[in-house]
This record gives C-alpha cells, sequence and structure tokens, in this order.
C-alpha cells in the first residue's frame, strides 16, 4: 500500500488523494482534514470488489458500516463525478471483497484508488 | 408515485427512471424492481432529500430483485452500490464512461447505511436515473 497527496495547496484548490493498492486496511482521515469529495476513480485489475467510503475518523472494518459503496468489477476502470461535491468531516475508505457495508473480507488484490478533493 | 421509466432515442442514457417519492420499505419497493427490464448502464443519478433533515441512502442492486429487510451479509437486502444524500442536499453522481449492471436495476431509498435497514425516508426523496 502506498498512499500519497498532492501538494501545493497554494497553486490549486483541488487536492488528489492516491492509494496504489487499497485493501481491507482501511486507510482513515486521508487528507487530515475536512473537505469534499468530487470525483472517485479506480482501476481494477482483479477479482471484483467493493469500495467503501466512511465519513469517520476511526474504521474497524467488520463493524463500522460504509457510507458510500461502490462495487469494482473485475479488470476495469471507473470514474465517478460529484459536481457539487460531497462534503465529509473524515475522508476514509478501503476495499474488500463483498458488498455488505460492514465487510473486511480481503480483496483478490489491492484496487489503485484516486479522490480528487477540495 | 411509483417508480416511471422512460425511454427515449436519444445518443446516450436513453432510459429516464423517475420516482417523486422513493421508499425503502419491502412492501413498498414493488416497483423500483428491475426498472430497466433487464441489463443497463447507468450514467447519471440525482438524489433529491431537501425535504428531509437526515441523511438518505440510495442503494442499488444489479438484480431484478431485493428484499431491503434482509440483514444477511451480501444476501437480498445488500446493494452493490449504496449513495449518500445528506440532509437538506440534492446530490448528483455521474458516470461518464458508465456503471454496467449486468441483470438488472433494483433500487431503494431508506434512512440508514446499515445493513437491513428498510425504513421510509420521513419525506418524500426525489429520485433520478439516467440509464443506457
Amino acid at each position: 500500500m502506498a498512499l500519497s497527496k498532492t501538494k501545493f495547496e497554494d497553486a490549486f484548490k483541488y487536492r488528489i488523494v492516491q492509494e496504489t493498492a487499497c485493501d481491507n486496511s482501511a486507510i482513515v482521515n486521508a487528507t487530515s482534514e475536512s473537505g469534499s469529495i468530487y470525483a472517485i476513480h479506480f482501476v481494477n485489475g482483479s477479482s471484483a470488489a467493493s469500495l467503501k467510503v466512511f465519513d469517520a475518523e476511526a474504521v474497524t472494518l467488520g463493524s463500522t458500516n460504509a457510507d458510500m459503496v461502490f462495487r469494482i468489477p473485475a479488470s476495469s476502470t471507473t470514474m465517478i463525478e460529484i459536481p457539487d461535491g460531497l462534503p465529509f468531516t473524515y475522508l476514509s475508505f478501503a476495499v474488500t471483497a463483498n458488498p455488505n457495508p460492514s465487510d473486511n473480507t480481503a480483496p483478490a488484490a489491492g484496487v489503485n484508488v484516486r479522490f480528487l478533493v477540495r | 408515485m411509483a417508480s416511471v421509466t422512460t425511454s427515449a432515442l436519444t445518443e446516450l442514457g436513453g432510459k429516464f427512471v423517475l420516482n417523486r417519492d422513493a421508499k425503502g420499505s419491502d412492501q413498498d419497493v414493488t416497483s423500483q424492481k428491475n426498472v430497466l427490464s433487464g441489463s443497463g448502464t447507468i450514467f447519471l443519478i440525482e438524489v433529491d432529500n431537501e425535504a428531509n433533515s437526515s441523511a438518505v441512502f440510495l442503494k442499488i442492486v444489479d438484480s431484478t430483485t431485493a428484499t431491503p429487510s434482509t440483514s444477511t451479509p451480501n444476501g437480498a437486502g445488500t446493494p452493490d452500490h449504496c449513495f449518500i444524500a445528506p440532509a437538506h442536499t440534492k446530490m448528483c453522481y455521474s458516470f461518464p464512461a458508465g456503471l454496467a449492471l449486468s441483470t438488472g436495476l433494483t433500487y431503494w431509498v431508506t434512512t440508514s447505511k446499515s445493513l437491513g435497514t428498510s425504513v421510509n425516508p420521513s419525506s418524500a426523496v426525489i429520485v433520478k436515473i439516467l440509464c443506457a
């Protein structure tokens, strides 16, 4: 897993948050500040999985319910745009094998997940 | 009002699903099952929750049917997709490359993200889905 975020906050209003191999180890409070999600992009080179997005500072996969769930088809690229932005206090996310909102099953492989936030 | 699907000949998204009072209870979701009469692709979703003081959740399953109250993990009440609409907001989600549904489009709107929740929203939630 490798979480990275764009810099130059003074030059750009938007930031990109990327996790190159997101799995069932939740990434919590990825931006370290509140904001809004404007787009989500994920690239999956393996079996189908589910992206879980939480507005929570702490996430316990297996008991914490995701605020949003997106099915990730096998070997696919998906783009979701949210033109007006979805506000969050804490941006936390994970990828699990099943759509159950509190699932904690590991996906077959990590998924590349990117968020456009402001 | 029940869920209504309108078809028109356009190049992208020729089917328009409109429900001016989307529900979540098992007995109220009959018209919200298999609204495309088969497979399809979603391009735009709008959830108008301006009338409610609490968040609602649009849940979509790639299936011809669903039973929202089923709390068994990954069972008949487990959605493939769950979209939040915060209190007093109108949310738009777009999928420029489409969101493919191989079996059918079945949806419901309820008050909790928890599995098995089938409580109807307090006030009407308007759902619009543009599909092909």
